[in-house]
């Protein structure tokens, strides 16, 4: 029986690790014993090999690339200097990171990725003379250094050293210091020589050529030497994270956050207590402290969240690749919430994508010539959806594809000896897919194997707490539909206030907003209030009363009406004003209460203070089925 | 489940609210705050004060008067502390009573001698009479099912 996919890939995670520790430990001792390291380089070299191999198979391109651009460097060298060490530590740390799924958007991996072949293919070039300058032409810089000596004779064939002075400001601001070291005593003075030398910083982006091109003509009459102060930010080598931070540490740190919080608050009611000048004075220390409680607050989120897109990010250069290498033309349509997760949920996404969206290239779309046949369009369509709805984190996933082939899957039941009730229960049907070794393939394919995948979807899916669930329309295509609780996330939201309360509305849903005494026409219905917008007739509904907030009197002066949509379908509220647009964080109610209808989640002010997030979608709902009153 | 099983004692902590003592382990207890800004919701029962943001959580906040049906007194000042609740079979689910005060603690062995009373409310495991006073023993595990009872 073949292992399951994530057996098998958990095995060659755990045998890649020991690899590169073997390698690792190579490396190192090559710095402290050279000699004895030879005599192991042989079987590091058999290591490397064998990795770059099993990587490749197992799709870990970058693993590959890293091993192949070692491999190059090991060849060449029977011994590594402290440079070559470095670099292929580095590379080692990278892979690691892949292994260990690092919290990295695919940008910043194939940054870093470049950034080791980089190192190691400059390894491989190394020139043992011009060691340096072979380095610095494969790089580029933000900051130079320029160190210029013309000869004495420089001036002779009309050489002006500050029309190359002057020409380096054409990249950017610079910095000049001149030398007047060897300018000798009057009497000795020649004007036809050159006495001075320069040494000039330069700040500006460029390669190593672009620098020397500049001392090209005059190479062979004066000494030049160019080094880097500062890489360029894209490129600059980012260090591997060798810090311990796990999940508890971070929840820790924000529990920590959140108290502080919450003392400084209480301190505040204490400042009342004091005299005046007493209070005025610790409520600067306070105002001083909430301030750097926030920034920490900030920097902790920005740790344990990232944006719910970074799961989804390699799915268009996926199904791009997929489609030229099964040559069935596909569109990938993304419909993703503007909103930020935990990064535990985001990476533990990219996986099940990637094998749904390979399943979906594999068995669901058809070849062009089937679906001409079929009168579909050519071009498959993929649409992937993913929003946060009350509390759970809503991901449909489906194709135009040839859906799920029923009797093939009833003969795969039957065969695997599960007990088949009904031959038409439909639901079972879905279910049994999700099953370990389910698979109605006759042969393994490049794409997705024999389609064991997803028992591993549905063990991810298992894993985050949520659930999956799959619709097929055989010959239609099929759906999944992934839901993920979700106890916190950061979201933008326009801040209202209703009867003294204040409350954030999701800004994803927020239309236009007008002042109340705008003129605008707003007319009764029975006793539905309307008003007008764009000649569309929208229902002005009374949340205050859904909410069951106290009644406190409007001040007219700044009360607005807000305008909301929810799918295409417009509704509007009154709100006493409007406050800031920011992005928050909300919290789920559970597991400590339940969800409660039309309230989304607690979402959490920077004062610390809570407010209710509406859920429009809800709010329709219970006007509708309130008759619309 | 003892709460202080080695011993085969339960230790229990009295709170006060509203002329009423209720009692809760100790164990259960994982600490008392000072009463933070609370946040009320709709369609919620009366007893569900809120919720409140204590230790990087969303925490209901219990008020017992209603539970109990005591006539409660609206003024928040007047139950100025927080006492938050751990399941006592689910670390990570809480709850929070407001109280007015905390005062002693008390053993089972002691509540033993003065003679426990059964009672007919569900989130009350014994009563007992202190000063002639009576007092609630609270079931911990009943006060969670009473808050997720009302599932919308």
């Amino acid at each position: 029986m073949n292992p399951s996919l994530s057996s098998a890939t958990a095995a060659f995670h755990q045998e890649a690790l020991q690899t590169l520790q073997q390698i690792e430990d190579w490396t190192l001792s090559s710095i402290q014993n050279p000699s004895a390291s030879m005599d192991q380089q042989a079987e590091t070299f058999r290591l490397l090999h064998s990795l770059k191999g099993t990587a490749a198979s197992f799709g870990n391109e970058s693993i590959a690339q890293i091993c192949h651009a070692i491999e190059n460097v090991l060849a060449d060298k029977t011994q590594l200097n402290t440079q070559g060490s470095e670099a292929l530590l580095m590379a080692i740390d990278y892979c690691r990171h892949i292994l260990s799924n690092s919290p990295l958007s695919p940008e910043q991996h194939d940054d870093q990725r470049d950034e080791c072949i980089a190192r190691l293919n400059m390894l491989v070039k190394q020139d043992l003379n011009s060691a340096n300058q072979t380095q610095l032409r494969e790089l580029s810089g933000s900051v130079w250094q320029i160190d210029f000596a013309p000869h004495a004779q420089f001036f002779e064939n009309g050489h002006d050293p500050l029309r190359i002075i002057r020409s380096l400001r054409n990249f950017g601001p610079i910095k000049v210091s001149v030398f007047t070291e060897k300018l000798p005593e009057f009497a000795d003075f020649d004007p036809f020589q050159c006495y001075l030398r320069w040494q000039i910083t330069l700040k500006a982006e460029l390669d190593y050529y672009q620098l020397a091109a500049q001392f090209e003509w005059v190479k062979h009459i004066c000494d030049v030497t160019i080094d880097i102060l500062a890489l360029p930010q894209k490129k600059r080598v980012i260090e591997p994270n060798r810090y311990k931070l796990n999940e508890a540490n971070l929840e820790a740190l924000l529990t920590v956050s959140q108290t502080i919080q919450s003392q400084l608050q209480q301190a505040v009611a204490l400042t009342n207590q004091l005299n005046q000048t007493d209070k005025i004075r610790l409520s600067r220390r306070n105002q001083a402290m909430k301030r750097q409680q926030q920034f920490l607050q900030q920097q902790l989120l920005h740790i344990a969240m990232c944006p719910l897109a970074d799961a989804f990010a390699r799915l268009p250069r996926m199904a791009f690749d997929l489609a030229s290498k099964t040559a069935k033309p596909v569109q990938l349509n993304m419909d993703l919430a503007p909103i930020e997760l935990d990064s535990f949920i985001v990476n533990s996404l990219i996986d099940p994508l990637t094998h749904l969206l390979r399943n979906a290239m594999a068995h669901g779309i058809e070849a062009a010539e089937h679906r001409q046949q079929q009168g579909k369009p050519l071009t498959g369509q993929i649409h992937i959806s993913a929003e946060q709805a009350e509390d759970q984190l809503i991901i449909r996933f489906s194709d135009d594809g040839a859906g799920l082939a029923e009797d093939k899957i009833l003969a795969k039941a039957k065969q695997m000896g599960i007990n088949i009730k009904d031959l038409s229960d439909k639901p079972n049907i879905s279910e049994w897919i999700f099953r370990a070794g389910f698979s109605t393939s006759q042969s393994a394919d490049a794409i997705s194997g024999r389609g064991v995948g997803l028992d591993v979807v549905k063990q991810h899916v298992t894993d985050m707490g949520g659930d999956i669930e799959l619709v097929s329309n055989q010959g239609r295509g099929c759906c999944f539909i992934i839901k993920i609780p979700v106890l916190r996330s950061l979201m933008d939201v326009q801040l209202i206030r209703i009867n003294d309360q204040t409350l954030a509305l999701p800004l994803i849903h927020l239309i236009d907003s007008y002042l109340w005494d705008n003129a605008r026409v707003i007319w009764l219905n029975g006793k539905q209030w309307f008003i007008t917008d764009e000649n569309q007739q929208v229902p002005l509904i009374d949340i205050s009363r859904f909410l069951q907030l106290p009644y406190i009197e409007r001040n007219e002066q700044s009360a607005h009406i807000v305008l909301v949509n929810v799918d295409k379908r417009f509704f509007a509220f009154s709100v006493d004003s409007l406050a800031d647009q920011m992005q928050l964080l909300i919290k789920s109610l559970r597991p400590h209460y339940h969800h409660i209808n039309g309230i989304k989640g607690i979402a959490i002010l920077p004062e610390g203070d809570l407010a209710l997030l509406l859920e429009p979608s809800k709010l329709l709902m219970a006007y509708e089925m309130d008759g619309g009153n | 489940m003892s709460s202080n099983s080695h011993s085969g004692k339960e230790i229990y902590q009295v709170l006060y609210l509203n002329h009423q003592h209720y009692a809760v382990p100790v164990q259960s207890i994982i600490s008392v705050l000072a009463l933070e800004k609370i946040l009320s919701l709709p369609d919620t029962p009366n007893w569900l004060t809120g919720v409140v943001h204590v230790r990087n959580a969303i925490v209901p906040v219990v008020n017992l008067s209603f539970i109990f049906e005591v006539d409660s007194l609206a003024d928040e000042s007047r139950h100025p502390l927080l006492v938050l609740l751990r399941h006592p079979h689910d670390s990570q689910r809480w709850l929070a009573l407001c109280v007015t005060d905390i005062t002693q603690l008390i053993d089972t062995e002691q509540l033993a001698e003065t003679g426990l009373r059964s009672s007919p409310h569900p989130c009350v495991k014994h009563v007992v009479d202190i000063d002639s006073q009576p007092l609630y023993l609270l079931d911990i595990s009943k006060l969670f099912e009473q808050l997720m009872k009302d599932q919308g």
